[in-house]
């Protein structure tokens, strides 16, 4: 009976698991399927006539799919590059110096934090556009070089390391700079490996910015690539449309599979002040 | 790190002299560390956000040559008056209000679980974190690909129980429930972490005095974990509320804001205003229209938490 009772939840959390993975699933099988087995609703992992080479194949074929991968790579990074540069320095100065107007900016920030893109979409496109600047790299990623979020948690981090040790390197003549970076950074990276994770995937994932001011096909990321992929195929060759969702999901899950620890302490750190 | 506490000494200059200098010193370096992070905060939030705000109140669009006027509320009495604003409005507030409260619940309920085994809680944590990784196009397409009314296996599945079903993102009726399903499918697992670390802050002694109490189950959840999960609750509500008003993706994909226009949300309309008929004015205004619901709900949230925990025997922490 003990044993039945230790047993319930494993077998609950095993059959919620079984549905909330499904759909995935389904992507992934229809991806190695023919088109003829379309209308085959078992859910054997094995197909009749294993098509996964056709479907990658020809995803690969109608889109270049290496390339958007490629402009995803380099926005996500390009991203993620300034979004440190600019957050770390930002957040090392209001945990720890002591300036006018620090509490105010810190309330700005959480202002920030508030604001949804799609608010902002309207006036940053017309500065682009005004600029010459839209169908570039950098107008996919320009809107997102200041994250607030980064601030907000590399803040929250680097409140608790020991006052001591940065008065004490002062007094043996590091520059704050030198502090900020080779001290008290090097003391939170876990919040660096849960920050880029977090950005790596949100600006991977993102549709709606780059959808608003690229329409060079050449220059899109995975999920409008995607897109561009849908319309050429009209819905008629799910197998291929699927290999390429398999496709760009793949470096994600990669990504997520290595950082699990450090994505989850992320999301729990926003929460535990 | 600790290598650097013994070099302390060094011959030190007369004391008011030294304090100036290191605090204009000081000065100039917290300007440096904080230059890019203000430089980028008002290209591209303050900016963008003077621009909008005047925006709403004029005329301005792109598609039609005519000269930018001063409007006053044109914009937001217009927006108002039209059946389309409401209804958007709506469902906007069913995203914030039925399907973040759904995940909140069913993220508990997962939590509990997990937390309740003492073997694989990082196995099952992770597979089922494995939707917030997915991109809302990839989640689209394969959930397309799932309810499909004629070949997908969800409806082949329903036929051979003798059910008639429908085809959802299709139909008018379950449109709106099967783009709420599909996002508590994908943001429950965030709630889940930040409960699960809620959780498993709450010290084993507590539990152990409850039982020493004579407290059974139900009185131990409603009396221990609830209040002791209740701030972690706040944060994973307020975080989910903000994001609610984004959902853009999965409706673009799965019904494209129909059947008509009964699915799309504040943020969709938005998009269509502005983008695809680039009525800047309208759309400005419907931002300032969200922003402003934004902000007064979340305060309200955090102040109805802020009261009742002020009420409560002095706050649960």
């Amino acid at each position: 009976m003990s044993r039945l009772r230790s047993f319930l939840p494993h077998l609950v959390l095993a059959a919620g698991a079984f549905v909330v993975l499904l759909p995935f699933y389904w992507m992934f099988l229809t991806s190695i399927r023919s088109p003829a087995e379309i209308f085959d609703v078992s859910l054997w992992p094995i197909p009749k006539d294993f098509s996964a080479g056709e479907n990658f194949e020809r995803a690969a074929r109608q889109v270049p799919m290496a390339r958007f991968m490629l402009n995803g790579a380099i926005v996500c990074f390009g991203i993620l590059a300034v979004q440190i540069l600019t957050a770390v320095p930002a957040a090392y100065a209001l945990a720890k110096l002591k300036f006018p107007g620090r509490k105010l900016l810190l309330t700005l920030v959480i202002a920030a934090l508030c604001v949804p893109m799609q608010a902002l979409a309207l006036p940053l496109f017309v500065g682009l556009a005004r600029a010459e600047l839209l169908n570039t790299y950098f107008a996919m990623m320009a809107p997102f070089f200041l994250s607030v979020f980064a601030i907000f948690l590399f803040h929250q981090s680097f409140r608790s390391y020991p006052d001591e040790i940065i008065e004490a390197a002062r007094m043996d003549g590091f520059s704050e700079m030198e502090i900020c970076w080779g001290l008290v950074l090097r003391g939170s990276l876990p919040s660096l490996a849960a920050f880029s994770v977090f950005s790596l995937v949100a600006h991977w994932n993102d549709l709606y910015w780059p959808m608003i001011v690229v329409t060079d096909i050449n220059l899109a990321p995975p999920p409008l690539g995607m897109l561009f992929f849908a319309d050429v195929e009209s819905g008629a060759n799910y197998g291929a449309l699927m290999a390429g969702a398999a496709l760009i999901t793949a470096p994600m899950l990669v990504c997520f599979l290595l950082a699990r620890r450090h994505f989850i302490a992320g999301i729990t750190m926003t929460g535990v002040k | 790190m600790t290598d650097i506490a013994p070099t302390l000494t060094i011959s030190r200059p007369p004391a008011g002299e030294r304090a100036k200098r290191e605090k204009a010193a000081e000065r100039r370096s917290t300007m440096i560390l904080l230059a890019p992070a203000l430089v980028f905060l008002t290209l591209m939030s303050i900016w963008p956000f003077a621009y909008l705000l005047y925006a709403s109140f004029t005329s301005y669009q792109l598609a039609i040559p005519i000269p930018i006027e001063w409007v006053g509320l044109d914009n937001f009495t217009k927006l108002m008056g039209g059946a389309r604003f409401w209804s958007s409005l709506g469902i906007t507030a069913i995203f914030a209000l039925v399907a973040v409260p759904l995940q909140i619940l069913a993220g508990l309920g997962l939590a509990m679980l997990i937390n309740s085994i003492s073997r694989g809680r990082e196995i099952y944590a992770s597979l089922f974190l494995i939707p917030m990784m997915l991109a809302p196009i990839i989640v689209g397409f394969s959930w397309n690909l799932f309810l499909n009314p004629i070949y997908g296996p969800l409806n082949a599945l329903l036929r051979s129980l003798g059910f008639q079903p429908p085809a959802w993102a299709q139909s008018p009726e379950w449109a709106l429930p099967t783009l709420v399903a599909v996002d508590v499918w994908q943001w429950t697992p965030l709630v889940m972490i930040i409960l699960l670390a809620g959780l498993r802050s709450i010290p084993p002694r507590v539990f152990e005095a409850a039982k020493v109490d004579g407290s059974n189950r139900v009185q131990t959840f409603f009396n221990i974990i609830l209040p002791m999960l209740a701030p972690y609750m706040v944060v994973a509500f307020v975080l989910r509320f903000i994001d609610s008003f984004k959902v853009f993706d999965i409706i673009y994909i799965l019904t494209r804001g129909g059947p008509g226009t009964s699915t799309q949300n504040l943020a969709y309309y938005t998009y269509d205003v502005g983008f695809s008929r680039f009525q800047f004015g309208s759309a400005g205004a419907l931002s300032i229209i969200q922003l402003v619901l934004l902000v007064v709900g979340t305060t309200v949230i955090l102040s109805a938490v802020r009261r009742r925990s002020a009420a409560g025997e002095g706050g649960s922490r």
